[in-house]
């Protein structure tokens, strides 16, 4: 339903303002490209949702839709095939937790939203090329995610697909109002600062503005963060009223609402106002788990964050604020526990990386290494890492290889229910039925 | 330099997982050449390169010890093509003024930048864009995030108060912005003029575009009529001059062309009604002609086809003004000013489809060479940059085209182009390109 309403709204601007825009053209030759079906003949398929591989399968994808999952290799007639029987084949990934805004100059007052926007396109290309066909940006510049998101959809940026929230909405002093430590005489006209609410009033005007600037989901901060100085991880800092405001505000828009919390007063007070996932989660106790668990929430235990702070704060020190640095050491050793005791629980798991950037953006399929160690079967850390994150997203027609489903769909040479690090090894990326990736080489349009 | 290639290289070696060598050499074995400079092609010559830079041309196929050969012996060689007026951001978010924000315009020049780069243009000077997104594709560029031409950019044109790219000219004069983007470039007086030009150098800007009389495409400005004074444009010239920024002006009726042309300016952009008098001007002062053909072709087409989308005023001059654009091309060619080649590509095309401005140019009375030499050693020297773009020859970056068959026998094989080198890495080999978007 999405994807045409965009090609006709985008065929009716074109049509309005120019005669032969460059990419309404694209569109049309992708289409006849993916006109004839595909099959793809997959050696061992992991479908995203049961727990049992099959062997030997037949992917039938007519455009962007996965038609037909048959037992054997068939080759209907005319059908493009495509031969994957030496592979293991699972549908692309998806990261519930990312900035795709990050990975360049950490130095906001020379990086400019155009120089931000060339970094994010880069990473998004990055992040596709390396398997994970959708992401879900939870705080990040929203004209810039606006941008890309177009751009993305209108075929002119490769990218997986991106749903956004724009900069956390936080209450003055935390994680996310970026005055803090600021001379504050410095302010922005383009509303990149106005994510700080004080009121239950702010919060709803915060939402709706939101939702007008095409969030499909809004974060929060309910605890103290890690990377942000002046704030403990331990205390809880949106008020009650204020969480329920937004979740209710949100939810009456149907979007999603996913807060940032590391200390147990933040996590259950989220919980309460009905929050649909926890990121981060580090002292979530066991009532907690029983929330979410009673009511569904997901947990996004963004491990590789947590290693990737910890790493600059043993090698790179100088870099951190002194807090950061202290809470970098303390707290991120305890994320790994956390997700072992919520997946015991039988808490929903959700994958997310939250990479800070300090690592080009792309290896998101690390997460899956960490979260095996911490105790995840192989195949239930690839489900939160597919139809989880699609549930989550709230996007049901992905994350699977079943009849109906987008054709996101990647390869790996090797078994990653043996070695879960063979999802870092993606030899094939297929996007929207649109094989972008084959041989390990990324397809290169002319 | 050295430190951008390096992280372009290494940038470029993640993207691809291909490996282009940090230090490598390559020979080109040339079945024609056409080194931009000379008015005589040769044949079979190597091209040897080092790095991003050529070494030597030598001839004969040669192969020295360790080198890379590239076969394009079948091919017609050239310097990679230089644009000297374009327009990178020009597309669909740009038009689109009430909504086009400056993070799509610069998705969208992202774009534009791969496509003008597939089609040989190896370089282009930018004379009229938001100046941020420009900067940042720059940076993009030089840190191998984006495919893409040399850039050289103007930012914002500086216009006159209702002169042409005063956009208030047609947009409700109640709006208003929170960014500079509309109070930046215009000015009035000479001290508004030298503190735009300070502010747009500032800004990035590598040279400073004025607007000296109307425009074609401007609703409610007359093409013939100087709209930037005399010490206006003045100003503009001793300032940009003052900190080694050259000064391209926009003009199409005589009287500003050659006022601009009095006043210091290095180009004149169109020059459409410019007469014999104009063209002694240009040749005593040194000033180039752009006579961006491209443009004029382009913009009759489309008030032709949906006269509906434009002012009346802009369908009338549309219709009226561009027909002459051609012989005067021909008649400076011809009185011997110094002519670069310019599209001036206004973006209701796909951007690039620069290499149909040399067609224009020969149709339009100038023989091929000169065309060619329009469209690399001479635009160099407009832009500045002879030293480095525009001829094959040693010392010059290795940017570098090929083409199948002769060019000075139908001007039109240089629109498909099977090859493309910048700074020495390949982009397009066998009529694809080789590396992502």
């Amino acid at each position: 339903m999405r994807r045409p309403l965009t090609r006709l709204m985008l065929s009716t601007m074109a049509l309005a303002i120019s005669s032969a825009p460059a990419f309404a053209a694209d569109k049309a030759a992708h289409k006849a490209e993916t006109a004839p079906d595909t099959v793809i003949h997959a050696g061992r398929l992991i479908d995203g949702v049961s727990q049992q591989p099959r062997a030997r399968v037949t992917i039938r994808i007519h455009d962007d839709r996965i038609v037909a999952v048959e037992d054997g290799f068939v080759t209907p007639k005319g059908a493009r095939v495509i031969d994957l029987s030496n592979e293991t084949v699972m549908p692309g990934m998806i990261d519930c937790h990312v900035h795709i805004t990050g990975g360049g100059s950490r130095d906001r007052l020379h990086t400019t939203p155009e120089r931000v926007a060339i970094q994010s396109s880069w990473n998004m290309r990055n992040i596709l090329m390396h398997g994970v066909t959708a992401v879900r940006d939870v705080s990040g510049d929203i004209n810039v995610l606006k941008a890309l998101q177009e751009s993305i959809e209108a075929g002119i940026t490769p990218g997986p697909h991106l749903w956004y929230s724009g900069m956390s909405l936080t209450p003055t002093g935390g994680p996310a109002d970026f005055s803090k430590g600021q001379d504050p005489a410095w302010t922005r006209s383009d509303g990149w600062l106005d994510n700080v609410i004080d009121s239950p009033n702010e919060a709803v005007h915060a939402v709706r503005d939101r939702k007008q600037k095409g969030a499909s989901v809004i974060k929060i901060n309910s605890s103290g963060g890690v990377a942000s100085s002046g704030i403990d991880v331990s205390k809880q800092v949106l008020a009650q009223d204020e969480l329920d405001a937004i979740v209710k505000t949100a939810h009456s828009l149907r979007m999603k609402v996913a807060t940032h919390a590391h200390g147990e007063p933040g996590i259950h007070a989220a919980l309460l106002a009905g929050v649909d996932s926890i990121e981060h989660g580090t002292f979530a106790n066991e009532g907690d788990y029983k929330l979410m668990k009673d009511r569904g929430v997901y947990l996004v235990p963004t491990l590789y964050a947590a290693h990737e702070i910890h790493e600059v704060a043993e090698k790179n020190p100088d870099t951190l604020a002194p807090d950061v640095r202290e809470k970098a050491l303390r707290v991120t050793p305890l994320m790994m526990g956390n997700l072992t005791r919520a997946y015991r629980y039988g808490v929903k798991i959700a994958m997310g990386t939250d990479q800070l950037g300090y690592h080009p953006l792309g290896d998101d399929a690390k997460e899956f290494a960490w979260m095996v160690e911490a105790g995840m079967t192989p195949m239930d850390a690839i489900i939160a890492g597919t139809s989880h994150g699609a549930d989550l997203i709230g996007h049901p027609e992905l994350g699977a290889i079943q009849p109906d489903k987008t054709a996101d769909i990647i390869a790996l040479p090797d078994d990653p229910l043996k070695d879960i690090t063979a999802l870092q090894r993606v030899s094939f990326v297929m996007k929207a039925g649109v094989v972008v990736k084959t041989g390990g080489k990324p397809v290169i349009k002319d | 330099m050295k430190m951008s290639r390096f992280l372009a290289s290494a940038a470029l070696l993640a993207a691809t997982h291909a490996a282009p060598a940090l230090a490598d050499d390559k020979v080109i074995h040339a079945g024609t050449l056409i080194d931009g400079v000379s008015h005589q092609a040769v044949s079979h010559v190597s091209i040897l390169i080092h790095d991003e830079r050529i070494t030597t041309i030598e001839p004969g196929f040669v192969t020295p010890a360790g080198a890379t050969v590239i076969d394009l012996s079948h091919q017609t060689v050239l310097p990679g093509f230089i644009d000297a007026h374009d327009h990178v951001t020009g597309g669909p978010a740009r038009r689109d003024l009430l909504r086009g924000t400056a993070p799509k315009q610069t998705f969208e020049t992202m774009a534009n930048l791969r496509l003008i780069l597939r089609g040989g243009f190896t370089s282009i000077r930018d004379v009229g864009g938001n100046v941020d997104v420009l900067k940042a594709v720059k940076q993009g560029i030089a840190a191998g995030q984006v495919v893409g031409p040399r850039l050289w950019m103007a930012g914002y044109a500086i216009v006159p108060t209702g002169g042409h790219g005063d956009i208030y000219n047609s947009v409700d004069s109640q709006w208003t912005r929170k960014d500079d983007m509309l109070t930046l470039p215009v000015i009035d007086g000479p001290y508004e003029a030298r503190k735009a030009v300070r502010e747009m150098q500032k800004r990035g800007a590598d040279l400073i575009k004025i607007t000296v009389t109307g425009g074609v495409a401007s609703h409610n400005t007359d093409v013939n009529i100087q709209l930037m004074s005399d010490e206006e444009i003045k100003s503009v010239t001793d300032t940009a001059h003052m900190l080694g920024l050259k000064v391209a002006a926009h003009a199409h009726g005589k009287p500003g062309i050659d006022a601009a042309i009095r006043d210091g300016v290095d180009s004149i952009e169109h020059g459409t009604y410019a007469d014999a008098e104009s063209y002694a001007l240009m040749k005593e002062h040194g000033t180039f002609l752009v006579p961006t053909l491209f443009a004029g072709e382009e913009i009759r087409e489309e008030t032709r086809l949906h006269p509906e989308k434009f002012p009346e005023d802009v369908v009338a001059k549309a219709q009226g003004v561009t027909p002459t654009m051609r012989a005067n091309a021909y008649n400076a060619w011809k009185a011997g000013v110094k002519i670069a080649l310019g599209t001036d590509q206004l973006a209701y095309r796909p951007h690039g489809q620069n290499a149909r401005e040399f067609d224009y140019m020969v149709q339009a009375g100038i023989p091929p060479m000169d065309a060619i030499i329009a469209g690399t050693s001479r635009a160099a020297e407009l832009i500045g940059a002879s030293e480095d773009i525009g001829a094959i020859q040693p010392r010059h970056y290795a940017d570098i085209v090929a083409v199948t068959g002769d060019p000075l026998k139908d001007i039109r094989v240089l629109q498909k182009v099977d090859f493309v080198m910048k700074g020495g890495t390949v982009f397009k080999q066998n009529g694809h390109m080789t590396v992502p978007q």
